[in-house]
């Protein structure tokens, strides 16, 4: 690794390719969180019709369900 | 270091559970308007994989049963090539597709399968009873083991918790 001597405390010259390094990791990084939103919408396996008799319609009763601890 | 499989065979007798794959599960699509008398329907068929909590189907503290259609990578790769290439593949087994989570491969005698897609973005809530009948109808079937199943299950939360935002923070650049 070369040392520049020209400021009273040297520095490194490699700085520059490592920002560079660290700057790519930023891009690796943001390219790896992005979410891809894609929608696909698949046919049911199978699909038919049927005839169905409806004979009563109520409104439905609820059925709650209390939690153990109560 | 032990092995953790990722499924199971179990009886068409044992008491459904997270993770259960029934095949060739119904779905009612009525038509847009009903009354009393004769009505027709449609019915849909999907493979399926429970999503509803163990506990609650054990002691019977739901009517409906949550369940998500599956489909083997190659069927869904026919139908949108992001499926098809490395990268969509590779995102959805990084969990990066909201909506889709990827299982693995089956190699148990009888029940091989490819990769299979579970989309959730279209579940259905079938009659406990009605799912108990048919698991009964369909014999022996395949369940996901732990820890993929709790896998599954948060993967359907982080989808489902999701919120938009009207108005999101800028990209830092």
């Amino acid at each position: 690794m070369s040392v520049s001597q020209s400021k009273p405390y040297p520095q490194s010259v490699t700085k520059e390719k490592v920002d560079s390094k660290e700057e790519f990791a930023n891009k690796t990084d943001l390219e790896d969180s992005i979410e891809y939103d894609v929608v696909v919408r698949m046919p049911p396996k199978k699909r038919y019709l049927v005839e169905i008799d409806v004979r009563e319609i109520t409104k439905a009763k609820p059925n709650f369900v209390l939690p153990e601890a109560i | 270091m032990r092995d953790y499989p990722w499924y199971d065979i179990v009886g068409a007798d044992e008491t459904i559970m997270q993770g259960d794959f029934m095949s060739s599960c119904p779905v009612i699509v009525p038509s847009s308007s009903i009354g009393e008398g004769r009505i027709s329907a449609e019915i849909i068929e999907y493979d399926v994989i429970v999503m509803s909590q163990s506990c609650d189907l054990a002691h019977h503290k739901l009517d409906n049963v949550l369940v998500s259609p599956i489909w083997p990578i190659g069927e869904i790769g026919s139908e949108n090539d992001f499926f098809k290439s490395r990268k969509g593949k590779e995102s959805l087994r990084q969990g990066k597709l909201s909506g889709y989570h990827l299982l693995n491969r089956c190699e148990l005698d009888g029940f091989e399968t490819d990769f299979q897609v579970v989309d959730f973005r279209n579940v259905y809530g079938v009659p406990l009873n009605f799912l108990i009948e048919l698991s009964k109808r369909n014999g022996k079937r395949l369940r996901l083991l732990p820890p993929y199943r709790e896998n599954l299950s948060q993967a359907f939360a982080r989808f489902f918790m999701r919120v938009g935002l009207p108005v999101d923070i800028d990209l830092f650049k």
